[in-house]
């Protein structure tokens, strides 16, 4: 699958370095790209697919196209859909409300200059808002068919989740939308967020919700 | 059958909502045309979100993420408010010539040849008689003890008609100079615009505006759960604190190894590290009420009540004023459409003056409410020329930005600021704007003459240079700075 992914940037990043100028149908494209091999980050540009600095799955001349991609954020109009798309589950009408409320404060154009305080709340009350999506459909599913918390017992407290567990499901939620492996550091965080979370918690929801929100929410996420 | 209604009687008939057709302008096409003739109120009242937007990339200023923001920043307030269309603002506050006196005839401004002057804010001079509908507005809704802490200086200044290229916004350099709100950045009321109104930046552009079209636009931003949207609205504060602490640790984490000399990657880290930093210090901040729909006081001043529609003009234009007043927020610009209403009866163009008087008595009376010094700039795109009558009250007939102007008003509830007159500027016996001088026909420049005074009222023209430098001799800034 990695190696997929690897083969999807480069002939992206190749089309992009051809195309030059890149206008929305441009990010379209790219955002599609991302969508199918989930990942076209800018943590390729300085470091390896792991986050660590080590070249990881990419080639060197891998890594040299890609350095030349102008990194950029989504657009109001890819948000969702690469969100959603991520975490494998329909646009519900909530974050299509959401969506609407934060319209004017969202990236029209992914230019990294129109990032403000605001906007990135905005981002995290769309992630926040597909996050809950992805915990109340999975938590439906059998273990089997769940895309993120396959090791998660729904029915357990947080007390009881394993930091096995957890490191699972962080696993899974970076490949799905950071395309890549999550750091040691991004790793270590995230569990320390769910442990600080589902403190006193009687189950797992809130953490498991806030794990998904600071990874669906991060530059990573949202970054082209 | 039913008699067929005629176009003058549509016209009148509009006129009466506050819609203004003309015969010598083309349908209205644009959001703007559609904002001038008063078909949209104000932004507010638009439910669908416009396309424009996409038409007209806003861009934002790089910000650094130093502490000021969360710290608040000790200027006044500054707040705009424009009157989309050409608004008869030196028909209501009545410019004087060169020499401080009357002119020889106003009766071609819709006055008369010798109009009545009433004076108001110390020695500011009005359209007396009743004729002043802005005056007769400002009286509704401020109270004559807040009328006597305020001041008011008229700028007479040319303008381009209906346009929303008159670089007439001031935000951008009133920004720089240092007023940055707690935690809400600059607000706007009209999507599509880089300054968040009608008008063009001058000098320098405002960092991208949050567009205000219902209060939520607000309670989002501020991310404090109050919106029943909220994903986290289950999330105690220690808990909401925590996401928003881990947030902005891994996104610290992953924009370390962006390039440092690449600008995009550099803006790319440093905009959303800001951005995050920004937010965590929102959410662990005590941000009080922000809704001014809960402040019983503040509710009573805009008619409002704690279930007024949060997209009325009522609740946007007293959330932005409140939030600025508060501290909250950096420069607020609000639009009011509808004053390109020259062809139409003078009851119905009085009628429209009245509803921007009643706004501008409201910001002040906010300002009195709360205890807190405000800076009020109102400007239009271009004027109207009157039917030629020795009698007041004519009708406006087209446009003429040649008479145009803008308005200073500053309240500070220890008292009526200082001024050394009350106009910058003077009309010429053409009843026009003087077009030379420091102000020339250029409407940056009377921008840059606002901002001048914005910065002289509090003691700080040792930044002006600095933040708008080379635009005017030290001789033109005399003649321009009317405050502190």
């Amino acid at each position: 699958m990695i190696k997929n992914q690897a083969q999807t940037i480069l002939a992206l990043s190749a089309l992009l370095t051809l195309t030059g100028c890149m206008g929305l149908d441009g990010l379209d494209k790219r955002q599609d790209a991302k969508r199918a091999g989930n990942g076209l980050n800018i943590e390729f540009v300085g470091g390896g697919a792991d986050g660590s600095g080590a070249s990881g799955d990419l080639s060197g001349a891998e890594r040299s196209l890609s350095t030349q991609i102008t990194p950029s954020v989504a657009h109001f109009r890819q948000l969702v859909d690469s969100l959603t798309t991520a975490g494998g589950v329909p646009v519900d009408a909530t974050t299509l409300a959401l969506l609407q409320e934060n319209r004017t404060i969202l990236a029209l154009t992914g230019n990294p200059e129109e990032i403000t305080a605001p906007m990135w709340m905005a981002i995290t009350q769309l992630a926040g808002s597909v996050c809950s999506q992805v915990v109340r459909v999975e938590e439906s599913l059998d273990t089997q068919d769940r895309r993120f918390f396959k090791a998660i017992m729904f029915g357990d407290a947080a007390a009881q989740v394993s930091s096995g567990q957890i490191e699972d499901a962080i696993r899974r939620l970076a490949r799905g939308f950071f395309g890549r492996n999550e750091s040691t550091e991004e790793r270590d965080r995230l569990v320390s967020l769910f442990e600080n979370v589902s403190q006193g918690e009687t189950d797992v929801r809130k953490g498991l919700l806030a794990v998904c929100t600071a990874v669906a929410g991060s530059v990573s996420a949202q970054t082209m | 059958m039913k008699r067929r209604e005629s176009s003058k009687e549509r016209k009148e008939r509009l006129a009466q909502k506050g819609i203004f057709l003309h015969d010598d302008h083309p349908k209205p096409v644009t959001r703007r045309d559609f904002l001038s003739t008063g078909l949209l109120g104000f932004s507010g009242t638009l439910m669908a979100p416009s396309l424009l937007p996409l038409l007209f990339p806003k861009t934002a200023m790089a910000l650094d993420c130093g502490p000021g923001a969360a710290a608040g920043s000790g200027f006044m307030p500054f707040i705009t408010l424009n009157l989309s269309g050409g608004a008869a603002l030196m028909m209501n506050y009545v410019p004087m010539d060169q020499g401080g006196n009357p002119l020889a005839t106003y009766d071609n401004m819709g006055l008369g040849r010798t109009p009545t002057i009433e004076r108001e804010f110390g020695n500011a001079t009005f359209a007396g008689g009743g004729v002043s509908k802005i005056l007769e507005g400002i009286r509704a809704s401020a109270s004559v003890t807040t009328i006597g802490k305020t001041a008011f200086v008229g700028v007479c200044g040319r303008s381009g008609d209906d346009s929303d290229n008159n670089q007439l916004d001031a935000s951008g350099m009133v920004m720089k100079a240092g007023l940055l709100g707690k935690n809400l950045p600059n607000l706007g009321t009209e999507s599509g615009q880089s300054t968040g109104i009608g008008q063009s930046a001058a000098i320098l552009a405002p960092p991208a505006p949050l567009v205000v079209q219902r209060f939520d636009d607000i309670a989002n931003s501020l991310g404090d759960g109050s919106n029943p949207k909220d994903p986290f609205a289950r999330f105690s504060a220690l808990q909401r604190r925590e996401l928003f602490q881990a947030m902005a640790d891994i996104i610290g984490m992953q924009v370390k190894g962006l390039s440092n000399t690449r600008p995009a990657e550099k803006a790319l880290a440093q905009q959303s590290a800001c951005a995050a930093q920004g937010n965590l210090a929102l959410v662990t901040s005590d941000k009080g009420n922000t809704d001014p729909r809960k402040d019983t006081t503040v509710a009573g001043i805009w008619g409002l009540t704690p279930t007024s529609s949060a997209s009325s003009q009522s609740t946007v234009f007293s959330s932005l004023v409140y939030n600025s007043l508060l501290g909250n927020a950096g420069a607020v610009g609000l639009e009011m459409g509808g004053f390109d209403y020259h062809g139409n009866s003078r009851a119905s163009t009085d009628a429209k003056d009245r509803t921007a008087g009643v706004v501008i008595g409201q910001i002040l009376e906010t300002a009195a409410a709360l205890g807190t010094k405000v800076f009020l700039y109102v400007t239009s795109d271009g004027s109207v020329r009157g039917a030629v009558s020795d009698a007041p009250g004519a009708q406006w007939t087209s446009d003429r930005g040649e008479a145009g102007g803008a308005y200073m008003i500053s309240f500070d509830p220890a008292g009526r600021p200082a001024t050394r007159s009350n106009q910058v500027n003077y009309f010429t016996s053409g009843q026009a704007a003087f077009d030379k001088g420091a102000l020339k026909a250029d409407p940056a420049r009377t921008a840059t003459a606002v901002f001048a005074n914005y910065l002289s009222l509090q003691g700080k023209m040792g930044l002006f240079q600095t933040v708008a430098p080379n635009v005017f001799t030290t001789a033109e800034l005399d003649q321009v700075l009317r405050f502190g």
